[in-house]
């Protein structure tokens, strides 16, 4: 018996025509393509999270080394001025080092007395005073004791944190 | 003709890609690929660069340490920047801070002029002192001001990677320690310190580091204020680990300790062996920073005076752990220099929040008077390593 075209494959014939499966292999390309991207992105973002990271600490451990330094600076001002240094910090409004630009930042001194906030009113009050190193947005703030002489009290540091 | 059956077989047959869709398909991937590759090269990059920054980093800082821990100016001041009589190439004889302007060094030495381990030839150190303006540190002088501006250089095949500034004028007394060291010291009655604790935190302040105490009893909320305050925790083996419970399991700062309990509970091991009669150890990895000033296969006594013994890991380690030594004598092989670096993972199906050292006289008797000088070397740079964190 011989074989003839019936309507059912006519209909097959003229679904796959309207219908046919040549999109889904662009599909399939293009949401692998996407996933290739997708994993590409996420790992330049993770790089560039530790690039901060890396650069974020690196501010840090330099503005530690400038509050050091503003430490430093301070006590060599009491150094030049043996006779007169309370009244010099007090006339400094207590910032004798504001905001000095050392390498990448600044560094800061502040001086307080701790008793009753006035550092030349008596000659035996202790004094605290604070280094502040900057870089970027990284703040670092070491603190230590002065002596009734303006001496730096040893194991007196203590690192603030506000 | 075909029957009907024979149409849908030669249709099933017939599924395919057409040429069309081969060389659409071929053109979006070679698109795509070409630009995930790119990103992956400039991943790669930056992630190079990073690791350039974070050594380079620790280079200058480890240098920088070094040269602010001397004095301001020599003994006998010659009114010069520069050596008075120290020989240049001896920098252990250095004595003052510009003793170090000028130099240069590729690859990188230790002060003892060892090599640091694992950084190629490429990278360089150099350092330059110079007077500079009280109210200006940017302002150079050649005459004398009372202060010195330190710059340590660290480049990596000629290209700079990271400066360090420091400022250290004639006012800085020479009791002032190094302020970026501050140790906590865990101890078993922060009221009533134990002669040994005394002795450990005598010891490390003469090392520069300031000292702060807290009580093994001490609130989990209080370690956690103190972790802000310090850069490493020390155990001695005078705590009592099961009052010191959890509280430094997940602590940020590195911890370098005694307490053999502790170190079961810090994640090195999952317990730990004691060696009631034996002093020395058998150093199996120089290479790390902690024993890299002794000799690998060499044995050392850990104990001068009368002896505790000496304790290591047993059981099953952390994956993470990098043994760096043995006993000296009898099996099976228990380490007692471990090290577990921050990151790694440790034996509690975790990982380490820090840096993590485990050192080999933990007895509650042991007298820091007793120790060895090796001993004492290997606990300065355990500390010392511990403390480091990227």
């Amino acid at each position: 018996m011989m074989n003839t075209p019936t309507n059912h494959d006519a209909r097959l014939r003229a679904f796959r025509s309207r219908h046919g499966r040549r999109g889904s292999a662009y599909i399939m390309i293009l949401v692998t393509a996407m996933m290739a991207s997708t994993f590409g992105l996420a790992g330049m973002y993770v790089s560039r999270v530790q690039n901060r990271n890396t650069g974020l600490m690196g501010d840090w451990k330099e503005a530690e080394t400038y509050a050091m330094s503003a430490i430093d600076l301070g006590l060599l001002i009491i150094l030049q001025n043996p006779t007169d240094w309370r009244t010099r910090l007090e006339a400094d409004s207590f910032t004798p080092i504001n905001k000095q630009a050392i390498g990448r930042g600044t560094c800061t001194t502040v001086a307080a007395d701790p008793v009753d906030g006035s550092i030349s009113n008596n000659n035996t009050d202790a004094v605290l005073l604070t280094g502040i190193g900057e870089v970027g947005k990284s703040v670092f703030k070491w603190q230590v004791k002065l002596d009734a002489n303006g001496e730096l009290v040893p194991g007196s540091w203590r690192r603030v944190v506000d | 003709m075909r029957s009907r059956k024979g149409h849908r077989d030669a249709w099933r047959l017939a599924r395919g890609m057409g040429l069309i869709e081969t060389v659409m398909c071929m053109l979006l991937i070679s698109t795509m690929l070409v630009g995930s590759l790119q990103l992956l090269a400039a991943s790669k990059a930056a992630e190079l660069s990073a690791t350039r920054q974070s050594v380079g980093r620790q280079l200058a800082e480890d240098l920088m340490a070094e040269i602010l821990s001397l004095a301001y100016e020599d003994s006998a001041p010659d009114g010069a920047i520069g050596r008075e009589s120290e020989s240049g190439g001896n920098r252990a004889t250095w004595n003052d801070i510009d003793d170090y302007d000028g130099w240069k060094k590729s690859p990188p030495e230790y002060k003892d002029g060892k090599q640091v381990a694992g950084l190629s030839s490429g990278w360089e150190r150099s350092v330059d002192v110079e007077w500079v303006g009280k109210d200006n540190v940017d302002l150079v002088s050649g005459a004398e001001t009372s202060v010195k501006r330190i710059i340590v250089s660290v480049s990596f095949d000629g290209d700079l990677i990271t400066r360090k500034v420091a400022i250290r004028t004639a006012a800085w007394p020479k009791t002032a320690g190094t302020p970026s060291h501050v140790l906590l010291l865990v101890v078993a009655d922060a009221n009533a310190l134990d002669p040994e604790e005394i002795a450990r935190s005598n010891l490390i302040q003469s090392w520069g580091w300031v000292v702060n105490i807290i009580d093994d009893s001490a609130w989990q909320s209080e370690y956690d204020s103190a972790f802000e305050q310090n850069d490493v925790v020390y155990v001695p083996a005078t705590v009592d680990s099961d009052i010191l419970l959890l509280k430094l399991a997940n602590a940020p700062i590195g911890i370098v300790n005694e307490e053999p309990k502790q170190g079961v509970v810090l994640g090195l091991a999952t317990s730990f062996k004691d060696f009631a009669t034996e002093t020395d150890i058998r150093i199996t990895d120089n290479t790390h920073y902690i024993t890299n000033t002794l000799t690998s296969g060499a044995e050392y006594s850990m104990y001068d005076g009368p002896s505790n013994g000496i304790r290591g890991l047993d059981g099953s380690p952390a994956p993470g752990n990098q043994n760096l030594a043995r006993q000296a004598k009898g099996g099976p092989v228990s380490p007692q220099i471990v090290t577990l670096e921050e990151g790694a993972a440790d034996c509690n199906w975790g990982f380490a929040t820090s840096r993590r050292v485990w050192v080999p006289w933990g007895n509650k008797n042991t007298r820091v008077s007793s120790l060895s000088a090796e001993a004492r070397t290997i606990m300065e740079r355990a500390i010392d390593w511990a403390a480091v964190h990227d």
